[in-house]
């Protein structure tokens, strides 16, 4: 028994034995066979086999049916719903937590005029020497661009008119070494929390460092 | 070239499915008669044994029992096949551990049942058994569900694990044994 060289229609042979071809299909291989010796072989072979091959395997059917237990949803189907529901809340809350922390300014941005106002005490405090007073707050002499002091709050708005210190929008490895060790002296004088105790704290004065911050 | 819509018995195992979710045990029963007599046709020709029945309810029990997650992408009959295999492949690993014969005999399959089938003569359908007997496992596998059941090479692939090429590759290979075998 030899191969028809047409495998398309070889393929098709159990598909026409089992009717699950639609009719064009169906007619384009019963035009095939009528012309070809070896598929009409091969499809009788297939008959004959399927024939041979489909016996019944005895079973007792009502047996089987009757295992099949009734359909019952799962009560713990409800609570997984809530525990799936639960989980995408708390997803959603996370990511908008992200959201909003990514569009708060950077970590290495420094608004003195933001930072300086909530941290100035309102009592007065041991001023150094060698900065530009104002009352309770601290300062270095730097030279920066002025705020825009009309949207300043008061207080701000009087730090920022006495000290020249002021940078905003701007990234830490923008400043020079002297802006930097000027900066590094404040934040090292914002360290002096007012105290009820005046003379316990004799501050000494802070030699420059570089680098170290 | 396949027609591409379900067919009506499809769709009525899919409303057999939602009949007994509703509490119609009734539909269950009409889907084993329905599918049951394949199943275990399949199951002989994997070589289940004097086991077939058991497999056969196993494997409805279970698929009932996680119909829920039966989505109708495929058959239900592709399904219960695909089930049955597992089951069938379960049993082989534990008899293995056991130390029981698990090794299929070939003719195991197409012997365990005579079937009456009077159209058929009888001389044929032994020579018909003895060339089938002689396929591989896989080989057997895919030309039953292609040739007894009549499914597409992308339905036994679900079936039986593999790809459609591999599974149009091995019907191709155990039509030539077959022929090879009727020729001698």
């Amino acid at each position: 028994m030899n191969d028809c060289p047409n495998g398309d229609i070889r393929d098709l042979l159990p598909d026409l034995l089992h009717e699950r071809l639609d009719s064009a299909a169906r007619r384009t291989v019963e035009l095939h066979l009528a012309s070809c010796a070896d598929c009409r072989a091969e499809l009788a072979l297939l008959h004959d086999v399927r024939a041979s091959l489909r016996v019944s395997p005895g079973l007792d059917l009502a047996a089987i049916g009757a295992a099949i237990p009734p359909h019952r949803v799962r009560a713990t189907r409800v609570w997984s719903d809530w525990r799936i529901a639960a989980s995408l809340m708390l997803l959603a809350a996370g990511a908008a937590s992200v959201a909003v922390l990514n569009r708060s300014p950077a970590p290495s941005t420094v608004d003195i005029t933001a930072v300086a106002a909530p941290s100035v005490p309102s009592a007065p405090a041991p001023m150094r020497a060698d900065t530009h007073a104002v009352a309770g707050g601290v300062a270095t002499p730097m030279s920066s661009q002025q705020p825009d002091k009309s949207v300043l709050p008061e207080r701000t708005r009087e730090l920022a008119s006495t000290r020249e210190l002021h940078v905003v929008d701007g990234s830490l490895g923008d400043l020079s070494e002297t802006e930097l060790t000027s900066l590094l002296k404040e934040i090292e004088a914002l360290d002096a929390l007012p105290s009820t105790d005046v003379e316990s704290h004799a501050i000494a004065p802070i030699a420059p460092t570089r680098g170290g911050a | 070239m396949r027609d591409v819509a379900p067919s009506a018995d499809e769709e009525t195992d899919l409303e057999l499915i939602t009949r007994w979710k509703a509490g119609d045990q009734r539909a269950a029963t009409l889907l084993v008669e329905r599918n049951a007599e394949a199943v275990g046709r399949f199951a002989a020709s994997l070589g289940a044994k004097g086991d077939v029945q058991e497999v056969v309810q196993d494997t409805f029990v279970r698929a009932f029992a996680s119909l829920d997650s039966f989505r109708g992408d495929s058959s239900l009959r592709t399904w219960l096949f695909t089930i049955a295999r597992r089951l069938l492949l379960d049993r082989r690993r534990s008899e293995r551990r056991r130390g029981e014969q698990l090794e299929i005999q070939d003719d195991d399959a197409v012997t365990e049942y005579d079937p009456l089938d009077t159209v058929v003569a009888e001389e044929t359908r032994k020579r018909m058994h003895a060339a089938v007997a002689r396929l591989s496992k896989t080989q057997r596998e895919v030309f039953m569900l292609r040739v007894s059941e009549g499914m597409s090479y992308k339905e036994i692939a679900d079936v039986a694990g593999t790809t459609e090429g591999a599974a149009r590759v091995h019907y191709h290979h155990a039509m030539r044994s077959i022929k090879e075998f009727l020729d001698e």
